[in-house]
């Protein structure tokens, strides 16, 4: 696809930090926006990824996947956080009785499990194969497959 | 690949499509840069310390005060005693580093700190903790309302300290923001302090003094924020640029202690220098 946040290997010295954050910075934003639903929460959290590389700039070796490794933690700890709050909140009763497949979509997509949420983004939006969402997420290959599987079960349930 | 994986994949790009990056690589460069403590200056340094200690004692630490709308809605974070000199109590400074963080919240905060803070939260009124600015070195905060309207609590290691809030639509929906050529200010009966903003970036220092030429100085970026006794009734605000040539002067004269009119507290008036008396708005 092309729009995914590049998987850069190289080294601290190889890439400048601008050149690294002209290349990165609004697609990180963009994935960041789908792990999260929130464009703002997404900017803030990869602003903060940013800042903490150049903080280590010097002492990285791969700034690339330290990049996306941070963006994708601070997702997660943003996902988890809200987690607790959806939770306090309780679900709303009721559903109307038409809703549009993106609301669903995105209703579901918030709901997921973050892994199940960053393999289906990561797999859809950026065209990663299942050892390279594995990679992301530092995880087995083994367990990308099933959350694909489930998280589009979930949507299938929902959609029906 | 079945209609849900296309559909899954269209939403997902559109949905992308739609994020836009809202900050630079300057914003980044000041996030990565650590945040410098703000001390007092020179001898004053020891009588400072004496002078916040006593604050804290009293719940009056916080330096910088928050101006909200309307005359029970004070929410006033406490600033210095009325009794203290204030160029010794208060060595306000802004951040310089933390100039990117108003932008980074939606409610647009105008985040100002000095010294004893160790965190702000803010969020909208009666949601706080929605986001934490950590602050470790911080030591006197203030936090201004904009267009939003929000709260904030400052917090050192000890616990909250003081807390403000904004009805939604912050003082400057609420009309309480007045123009006044180079800069606004917000007042309202109750007010402690003088907020400056929209400073123009030649200036790099904003002077306040309290109807005697007792100048307090503070660095001008962006906004600033100046506290002072609540029975003043002028205040004389200086634009300085790098050199330290004054490029405006304003005499406010705010009528805090003035009765309302029509609920409302009586236009200010400022005096240019070389013009009339004009007012403000």
């Amino acid at each position: 696809m092309g729009i995914a946040p590049e998987d850069p290997t190289e080294a601290g010295t190889a890439v400048g930090f601008e050149e690294l954050f002209e290349r990165e910075a609004l697609a990180q934003v963009q994935r960041a926006s789908l792990l999260l639903g929130s464009v703002a929460e997404a900017n803030d959290v990869v602003q903060e990824a940013f800042a903490r590389l150049l903080e280590r700039w010097d002492d990285l070796d791969a700034p690339g996947p330290y990049l996306n490794r941070t963006v994708l933690n601070l997702c997660r700890d943003q996902a988890r956080h809200r987690g607790r709050q959806r939770r306090l909140l309780g679900r709303l009763a009721g559903r109307p009785d038409r809703v549009e497949t993106a609301e669903v979509l995105d209703d579901v997509l918030e709901r997921l499990p973050f892994n199940q949420r960053a393999a289906v983004v990561l797999r859809f939006w950026g065209g990663l194969t299942t050892a390279e969402i594995a990679a992301e997420l530092g995880c087995a290959p083994g367990s990308v497959g099933p959350w694909i599987s489930r998280a589009l079960s979930t949507m299938r349930k929902e959609l029906r | 690949m079945s209609t849900l994986e296309d559909d899954l994949t269209t939403h997902l790009r559109e949905r992308a499509a739609r994020a836009e990056l809202r900050f630079d690589l300057p914003d980044v460069r000041l996030d990565a840069r650590p945040i410098p403590r703000a001390r007092p200056r020179g001898t004053a340094r020891a009588r400072v310390a004496g002078a916040v200690a006593a604050a804290v004692a009293v719940a009056a630490v916080v330096a910088v005060a928050v101006v909200v709308a309307g005359d029970d809605a004070t929410d006033v974070v406490a600033g210095p005693t009325a009794s203290e000199p204030l160029s010794d109590v208060v060595e306000l400074t802004i951040a310089p580093d933390q100039q990117s963080r108003p932008e980074r919240l939606d409610a647009g905060a105008a985040v100002l700190m000095a010294e004893r803070v160790g965190r702000i939260e803010v969020g909208p009124p009666g949601e706080l903790l929605l986001l934490d600015l950590n602050l470790p070195s911080a030591v006197d905060a203030g936090c201004v309302a904009t267009e939003t309207g929000h709260a904030c609590e400052f917090v050192t290691e000890e616990g909250v300290v003081s807390t403000a809030s904004s009805a939604a639509g912050g003082p400057a929906s609420a009309g309480r923001l007045r123009a006044g050529g180079p800069f606004a200010f917000v007042e309202g009966k109750g007010a402690t302090a003088v907020v400056v903003t929209g400073l123009d970036p030649t200036v790099a220092t904003v002077e306040v003094a309290m109807e005697v030429a007792t100048y307090r100085q503070v660095p001008a970026l962006g906004t600033v924020a100046v506290p002072f006794e609540p029975s003043v009734e002028r205040v004389i605000i200086r634009g300085i640029d790098r050199d330290g040539q004054v490029l405006w002067g304003e005499h406010l004269d705010i009528p805090w202690n003035l009765p309302l009119v029509d609920g409302e507290p009586p236009t200010p008036t400022i005096d240019r220098p070389g013009t009339d008396t004009a007012p403000t708005g």
